[in-house]
Order: C-alpha cells, then sequence, then structure tokens
C-alpha cells in the first residue's frame, strides 16, 4: 500500500529525474520501511520524513531544472576554500553594467563637444550631474559587496586566528 | 555511519546524490551482477581531492574551536 503511495508520489519529481532515480529511490525506501521499528510513533516520524524529503526533493529538482543549481542543498552542499554567493555575481554584473553604461555616456557627451568652434563653451550632457552620484553608488555597492560576502564567508574572522600549533 | 544521529529521506538523499554527480565528485559504478534497482556510487578523483580539502577546513576548525575553548580555561 504504502509502496503504491510512493510510487505515486515519485510523481511530483520531473519526468528525467524519475528516470534516472525512481526505482533506486522505491527499492531504498522498501529497504528503510522493512527495517523500521514496528511502534507506531517510530512509523509516523518515518513516514513524515519521507512525505516531507519528497516534497522538498521534488521541488528542489524542478528548481534545478528550471533555474539550475541555485539553491544550495543545506549541509551537503560543501563548498570548500571560499563560498561565493550567488548575491556577490549578480552584484558584479549589475555594476559593470552601471560601469559599461557610464562609459558610453561619457563617449556621448565627448562627441557632442567635438567640432564646436573656439572659445564656446562646451555643452555638457544635461544630466551630467548624474555620473558622480552613479560613481558614489558604485563605489559604495563594490564596498557592500565586499563586506556582504566577507561575512558569509567568515573568512575575516577566520584570518585573524591562529591555531596553538601555529603559535609555536 | 552516523549512529542513527542523521536520519535521511529517500528525497533528501537522491537529491543530494543528484547535486554531488552533477557536480563530478561522484560517479554510478555498475557492477554486473548487481540487481537493477540497486546502484554503486564512488569518489571521482575530483571529489576525494574536494573531500580531502574539506577534512583538512574542518580540522583547522576543530583546531581553532579548541584554541579558543582552551583560551577562555586558561
Amino acid at each position: 500500500m504504502t509502496s503504491s503511495i510512493y510510487a505515486w508520489l515519485l510523481f511530483l519529481y520531473p519526468g528525467s529525474y524519475r528516470q534516472e532515480f525512481g526505482e533506486e529511490m522505491r527499492s531504498v525506501f522498501g529497504e528503510a520501511r522493512s527495517d523500521l521499528r514496528q511502534t507506531l510513533p517510530a512509523k509516523l516520524r518515518f513516514y513524515f520524513r519521507e512525505f516531507c524529503g519528497l516534497l522538498r526533493g521534488a521541488l528542489y529538482a524542478h528548481f534545478d531544472r528550471l533555474f539550475g543549481p541555485v539553491i544550495p542543498f543545506r549541509r551537503f552542499h560543501m563548498q570548500p576554500r571560499f563560498r561565493f554567493p550567488h548575491s556577490a555575481v549578480v552584484l558584479m554584473c549589475l555594476i559593470l553594467a552601471g560601469v559599461v553604461l557610464a562609459i558610453e555616456k561619457a563617449k556621448t557627451v565627448v562627441q557632442m563637444n567635438e567640432g564646436l568652434p573656439a572659445g564656446t563653451a562646451p555643452a555638457w550632457h544635461p544630466l551630467f550631474w548624474l555620473y558622480p552620484l552613479a560613481a558614489a553608488l558604485a563605489v559604495g555597492a563594490v564596498a557592500w559587496g565586499i563586506l556582504f560576502a566577507l561575512k558569509r564567508t567568515g573568512m575575516h574572522r577566520l584570518a585573524n586566528l591562529q591555531t596553538s600549533h601555529e603559535q609555536h | 555511519m552516523s549512529s542513527g544521529r542523521v536520519l535521511l529521506s529517500t528525497g533528501t538523499l537522491y537529491g543530494a546524490l543528484q547535486r554531488l554527480m552533477g557536480d563530478g565528485w561522484i560517479e554510478r559504478v555498475q557492477e554486473e551482477d548487481a540487481p537493477r534497482d540497486r546502484r554503486t556510487y564512488r569518489l571521482t578523483s575530483r571529489g576525494r581531492r574536494i573531500l580531502q580539502m574539506e577534512i583538512e577546513r574542518m580540522r583547522h576548525l576543530t583546531k581553532v574551536a579548541a584554541l579558543r575553548i582552551a583560551r577562555k580555561e586558561a
């Protein structure tokens, strides 16, 4: 009975995932169920855990299929050395786009001022005052990004520590 | 392995296996005499290298934690 419910719940997963792991998952589920203690609380805990695990796993599998591996898989998502948050990548792309836009605008201003008669005051772009503001925002965003990445990694704290072995 | 401290559902387990395979840290091994619904997984050389780094990282963390406790007790 529970095996057929489990098989039915596997349809929550994407087809490719089910094809790759479905049979194996059913087999492992059957084995875990046979090892289960025959008390009601143990059974309830087991089925609740399996049900929640399946729902979460199916959700992650669909997200992975649609957007790529963007959701860290909790404790199993080991990231040795340096943890680089995805938000930092997005932030860096935004900053790069801002810099490219500023360069293009600057080129436009230079072209507007070329070929003017001598003694004519240069015609500034009407929104030229925005550039210092954009530059200040970009610098602030970079600083925030660095601090955010350091906070996420905890590397700034670990870097100040020495083990007893290193101290001697 | 964890003496019953870590209990994984099959959904969580296979989610982790899929991620590890996607990252190239583990691979499937096809054993000829194994039943069709029973697969074996093993670490790839990349996975072994990363595991070694992770062990080193955890070893460093435990050293730091031990040092901090020793400082507090001193």
